[in-house]
């Protein structure tokens, strides 16, 4: 990416301007062309992108501002896919950590409630990175070719289609939200087909 | 033959498979939505439900390779299509988004009004999705979808007599197709009531899309003329009769209760008609905006999407075409429930 798509990098991380041996940052707001309120991980990004502590990462001003994308979208949605998936991953290991040491199961708490928000946590790491890769090339929709705005259709009434679509998907997440209650409370066992047989239509 | 005749030729070829096959499920729905009240069309469901089951997604995938031969190798003549056409386009999603969710949940409703909230969603957007498609093809077919970003007419190019006349064959083929596939599946279970059931609603349906079909040519003839005239003389013309000839023999082997054959011949009319529409424009791409070879993609571009296209229907074939055959054998589903 720092070869193909620098400025997607640069606002990942929040490189204002072109520097040599740049930093990392955990956390923290873009303002005025630096994260404030960060930990820095000094000449992290150079080692991580380039190989080499020392190397230049070309910084967002290397572009008019009207071809960058909106950093701090794209910084949170970028931190907050790689948190998640720290996180995951340390799950892994401290679960096989406490298998092979002790051979059994963790017995923390903290644990099993991490497990529980582990499904939903993915589904928002997923959702994280598509923002990451999607906001992080605006302007562009084929990066450096064509723009987003030249891109988009110019069919009227685009706003009643996206409302209509929210509409069905709504619906859908109530109708599977239903579903998934159905089938805790039934014991998947007893079939609900057996049910709607023997009751007299 | 050129790398974009060749890109035609498997759009039309897609095009096909999805007709006859994702056809047939969709007019499942339709026999489904006029099976009658809940207690009188419920075997007549329950078949449909059963035959469906296995195979009810699994169309999709041709509709998925024809868009993305379309689009990658027809880029500007994809665009406008789809920009003008949207409202169909649109419509068709939706649809084919629903009755897939409402086939799911089906299976689940444990009160007779949940199972017709879901079944009528099924069977609506069963009959809602062929008859959007086929009006967005009767669009282009009739020359209404200028080169541009919607420059076209939303709601006429695809409200107009061609794209009327299409939308409803799109819709009774689908009921013809899934009537020989049903009678079928219900001959296999000994299901005699229903085979009886599904012969006659082929032999009808049949029947009726045959008159439409030539009836329709009047209306080609008045709102699309060359294209009738493409599909009245020379190559298109061959394909015409081919399918008359297919449409007819199908009949008469539904009629002898051949319902096996019938589907093989059934199949070979409905591919006449796709290649005689794409041979009766050619080479004209939107009619009367661009023609095959000016639409076309860039040959590096061509052969890479040719290449992948290969090499995607040798991974997919072999497991598509095992599971039809354990469809059509009956061997992927249990004997028939009733609920």
């Amino acid at each position: 990416m720092a070869k193909d798509q620098p400025t997607k990098l640069a606002a990942f991380e929040g490189l204002g301007h072109t520097t040599a041996g740049a930093p990392m940052h955990i956390g923290g707001v873009y303002e005025n062309g630096a994260v404030r309120g960060g930990i820095e991980l000094p000449r992290m990004l150079s080692l991580l992108a380039r190989h080499d502590a020392n190397a230049p990462i070309q910084g967002l001003s290397a572009v008019p501002p009207a071809d960058r994308p909106p950093v701090n979208v794209v910084r949170f949605a970028f931190q907050a896919m790689v948190a998640i998936g720290t996180l995951l991953a340390l799950m892994g290991i401290a679960y096989l950590a406490v298998w092979w040491r002790r051979g059994r199961l963790p017995r923390s708490h903290w644990f099993y409630r991490l497990l529980v928000a582990a499904g939903p946590l993915s589904l928002i790491a997923l959702l994280a990175g598509w923002t990451t890769t999607e906001v992080g090339r605006q302007p562009w929709v084929v990066y450096g070719v064509m723009r987003t705005s030249t891109g988009v259709t110019a069919a009227r009434g685009i706003g009643i289609a996206l409302v209509v679509l929210l509409g069905v998907y709504a619906a859908l997440a109530a109708a599977i939200f239903w579903l998934l209650r159905r089938l805790a409370r039934h014991s998947p066992q007893s079939d609900v087909r057996e049910e709607l047989r023997l009751r007299p239509a | 033959m050129s790398l974009a005749d060749a890109c035609l030729a498997g759009i039309a070829l897609g095009m096909t498979a999805y007709v006859v096959l994702g056809g047939a499920d969709f007019g499942g729905g339709f026999w489904d939505l006029t099976a009658g009240g809940a207690e009188r069309g419920r075997a007549l469901r329950d078949l449909v439900r059963h035959s469906m089951g296995p195979v009810w997604e699994a169309n999709h995938v041709w509709l998925i390779f024809v868009l993305v031969l379309a689009w990658t190798a027809f880029p500007v003549a994809f665009g406008s299509a789809m920009s003008t056409l949207y409202v169909a386009g649109f419509l068709a999603v939706a649809g084919i988004v629903l009755r897939g969710a409402a086939f799911a949940l089906r299976g689940q409703a444990s009160s007779l009004p949940e199972a017709r909230l879901f079944g009528a969603a099924f069977a609506l957007s069963s009959v809602l999705v062929p008859f959007c498609l086929g009006a967005a093809a009767g669009g282009i077919a009739s020359g209404r979808v200028p080169v541009g970003n919607a420059a076209g007419d939303p709601w006429a190019s695809w409200l107009n007599p061609t794209s009327l006349l299409i939308g409803v064959l799109a819709v009774l083929l689908s009921a013809y197709l899934a009537a020989v596939f049903l009678a079928a599946d219900a001959e296999r279970a000994g299901l005699l009531e229903l085979r009886r059931a599904f012969r006659a609603r082929a032999l009808a349906t049949g029947c009726v899309a045959g008159a439409i079909a030539i009836g329709g040519l009047l209306v080609l003839r008045a709102d699309a003329r060359a294209l009738f005239d493409g599909l009245t003389s020379g190559r298109g013309l061959i394909c015409v009769v081919l399918s008359a000839l297919a449409g007819l023999a199908t009949l008469v082997l539904v009629w002898r209760d051949r319902f096996a054959a019938a589907r093989y011949v059934g199949a070979v009319a409905v591919a006449a008609i796709t290649a005689g529409w794409a041979l009766a424009q050619y080479p004209q791409l939107l009619p009367g905006e661009l023609t095959v070879a000016q639409a076309a993609a860039p040959d590096a571009t061509l052969v890479a999407l040719l290449v992948s296209a290969v090499l995607g229907a040798l991974t997919i074939a072999p497991a598509q075409l095992a599971l039809y055959r354990m469809a059509v054998t009956g061997r992927l589903a249990g004997p028939v429930e009733t609920s």
